[in-house]
Order: C-alpha cells, then structure tokens, then sequence
C-alpha cells in the first residue's frame, strides 16, 4: 500500500527565541513603516518551526507584521514563511486537502484583512458611564465585604443575576439594548486571504537503459485564495477558497541490474518525475463547543473541510477533531480522520499535536 | 482640572484574533510594544469599551500607568461557547 493507513504523529514546536528576540528590542515597526494617525501595528508571531510527520521534518521560519485600523476594527496581516526539508517526503501532497509543497527549500507569503460591517456607536456613553459609577458605589452598600470586586464591576457584570439589585429595571433595559452591545454580537466579520509560495528541489533518476543518474531541478509552486464568514457570537466560521498547485513526485524506486560484467544493481527511480497540477475548490467550516464532564467543561474544536480538484477529478475531505490543550487554554491536538477519492482511494486516521485550532485563519 | 499622561498596556492571549480598545471617544492605537498613550483629565470618570473577537475563553486585559501609580482597567474573557465579547468599565485618575 502506498502509505500507511494510521498515521502521522505531527511535533510543532515553536522556538520564539531568536526572532522574538528581535521583535521585543525593536520599540517601534521594524520595516520603516511608521504608524500613522489611525493606524497602529506591530510584530505578530515571529518565529521559527519545527514541524514534523511521519517520513518527513520541516524548519520553517516565520515572521509576519500586522496593521490595525481601531476605528473600523479592521486588521490586515502580513506573513512571509521559509521552510526547508530535513527529510524528504513524496507522499505529503497526495492528500488534495493538504498545504504545502515537498520541495526542499520554499519561500511564500501571506495577506490577509479582517473586516466587519459593525460601526461603533458613541450616542449613550455618558448615560451607560453614569450606571456603573452609581452601580459600583451601591454594590459597595450591599456587599461591604466585596469592596474590590464592586469597585472593579463591568458592564457585563451587571446583567448577572447577583448584580440585579443594583441597578433598575430601565438601566438593565439600556444596558442589554445598547447597540454596541447588540449590534457587535450580531455583526458579520470577513476575514479574505491571498498567499502564495514557491519552492526549489531536486529531483535524481536513473536512465533504464544506460543507467546514468539524472539530476533535474524542479520548481513547485502554489497559489491560493479564500473567504471567511463569522456570522455571529457563536463560535463558528466558514470559509471557501480556491488553491492552484503544481508539484512534482518522483517515480516509484526500483531495483535493476545491468547485463553486463560486473553486474551493478541500481535501486532508484527510473523515470521522469511525474508533474502533478492541482486546481482545488474547498470550503471548509470550524466550530468550538465546550462539552461538560462532570462538574468539567472541555473545550472541543472540529474542523471539516471538503476539496474538489477539477484538474484530477478527485474529492477529498479532511476533518480533524481537537481536544489536547496546552496550558494557555489553546487547542493543540487530537485526531484527524482523511478520504479522497483518487485512483488509489486513500484513508486515514491519525493523531497530531501541535497545531493549535484557530476559528480565524 | 489638570491633564496627565496615561500608558496603556494591553496584553492578549494567543487565541485572540482582534481587539479594540476605546477610551472616551479616543481608540487606543498601541505600538509593536503593545503599548499606547493619551492625555486625560484628572477627577473625572472615563468610560473604557473593549471589543474582542477570537477563540473561545481568548483573553484581553488592560493596564493603565499615570503619575507613577499602576493599576488595571479591566481583565475579560470570551466565554466558553462564544467568539466575540463587548464590555465596558470606567477608570478615574485621582
């Protein structure tokens, strides 16, 4: 069988050292780009990788800036990546799911811009300020123990229950009807990315006749595109985009032997690499639930994601289920179950670590 | 009524993918350090708003430094079943 039905064991660790370094003893934007009036940014997520699977182990390093606009809650993030294979692996693009090329070196980059239709609103500030300041000075009356915590109330805290007696009936009104409140939780955001990479490798073959080894350099490439759709407060997000690829997989090896004397034997590849084209279709939904164990809750994240290459007729889907968490909170791991429908119909199950889940990327 | 200086510090936890900070009517615009600044009036109450979108219990706290004294404006988290969280608080400089 072409590959390993359970599989892939993926180690991520980020090594923040060197490159955060650098962003942390950088005080202002290290590219020259100064922010103006109704801008801000900075380094995001610098770093460098490690990622590992099975039959393959890639170095990336990354290091991405972001720019943000407050006023409109707009975000747009620039990322530029460069990887390089430890260990060489064939079979990483045979899944139509799957990112990234299996070269030996690559170089890509990333835009991507978060907007939403929601506009801030000014027009009850001063009544809302009022509330509080009388809610808090009240709470210290009702709850002389607690005077840190009354003296710390949010908004937020006084549509609990607890807090109902501080405040009247018309303020809680006011409060759960203001239309940030409202309007926020039921805002659209739209989160559009481009990115593109390309890679350098070579690829070594043997002529069947003479045997005389061949080096060819190939250049694999991909670009792709997608839309994001975060309809409310609920967890979830969707996305649909579109990815171009082309790769290049290297034959089967094979052992053959020469007729003459001595006899060599010669186990490799014996044929062209195979240059493969992708033109992929993929939507793809996430979703956060918390499930409760017990007196417990645990977060869960499930990501399913369904492709269509239209240039090899081949469907593919891939959904992996989180449920690892490291110490910050994050949703690193689980298993991930993988189909498509290629002349060799692949499937698989695994587990991973390392990729954290994320409802917007 | 004398005006001071404030430093804002805001601090967000990994899975947050956006946040927005207004005080009064001015947004807080934080440099690569995380950090911004505004001239405010002492004695009076400033109503703080934040807006948070990102992965469930993603976290945004706020510190504000004036005149040498430290104090935090607000500690939030989105809850467990959300994506996004508004809140306000108030913050007086005596």
């Amino acid at each position: 069988m072409r590959k390993s039905l359970i599989t892939l064991i993926f180690v991520q660790t980020y090594l923040f050292l060197a490159l955060d370094a650098v962003a942390q003893s950088t005080p202002e934007n290290p590219f020259g780009i100064t922010p103006d009036i109704s801008q801000s940014g900075g380094f995001f997520g610098s770093g460098l990788q490690v990622e590992a699977s099975k039959g393959s182990s890639d170095i990336k390093a990354n290091i991405g800036f972001d720019f943000e606009n407050p006023e409109t809650i707009e975000k747009t993030v620039f990322s530029l990546i460069g990887s390089t294979s430890l260990k060489k692996n064939d079979d990483r693009t045979d899944f139509i799911t799957d990112n990234g090329l299996p070269s030996d070196y690559s170089i890509g980059g990333e835009i991507s811009h978060i907007f939403t239709n929601f506009q801030d609103n000014f027009d009850a500030d001063a009544e809302i300020a009022r509330i509080l300041k009388s809610a808090r000075d009240e709470c210290k009356v009702q709850f002389p123990s607690e005077k840190v915590k009354c003296s710390k109330l949010t908004g937020g805290d006084l549509l609990e229950s607890r807090f109902s007696g501080l405040t009247t009936s018309r303020e809680k009104q006011l409060l759960t009807t203001n239309p940030n409140l409202v309007n926020f939780t039921n805002a659209n955001f739209y989160l559009v990315s481009f990115s593109g990479k390309i890679g350098e490798e070579t690829q070594k073959y043997r002529n069947s006749m003479t045997f005389e080894e061949i080096v060819e350099n190939k250049t694999p490439y991909s670009l792709s595109a997608s839309l994001g759709l975060a309809p409310s407060a609920s967890a979830v997000s969707y996305y649909a985009g579109v990815s171009h690829e082309i790769s290049y997989k290297a034959d089967d090896k094979r052992i053959l032997c020469n007729s003459e004397t001595p006899i060599e034997c010669f186990n490799s590849s014996f044929a062209e690499p195979e240059k493969k084209k992708e033109s992929t279709v993929y939507g793809l939904f996430r979703i956060q639930k918390s499930v409760s164990i017990g007196r417990q809750e645990f977060p869960i994240g499930i990501e399913a994601k369904i492709a269509y290459d239209f240039n090899n007729k081949v469907l593919g889907t891939e959904v992996p289920v989180y449920f690892s968490i490291n110490k910050e909170g994050d949703l690193i791991g689980g298993v991930r179950f993988r189909w498509d429908d290629d002349d060799d119909p692949d499937i698989s199950l695994g587990v991973f670590i390392g990729k954290k889940f994320n409802l917007f990327n | 009524m004398a005006i001071v200086k404030v430093v804002f510090t805001r601090k967000e936890s990994s899975g947050l993918k956006q946040s927005v900070i207004r005080v009064g009517s001015e947004y807080l615009k934080f440099n690569a350090n995380d950090e911004a600044e505004l001239k405010l009036d002492e004695k009076v109450i400033h109503l703080v708003r934040w807006y948070m979108l990102g992965n469930p219990s993603s976290t945004l706290s706020l510190i504000y430094e004036y005149t040498g004294k430290k104090k935090t404006a607000f500690e939030s988290k989105i809850p467990s079943n959300r994506s996004r969280k508004t809140d306000f608080t108030i913050i007086e400089l005596d």
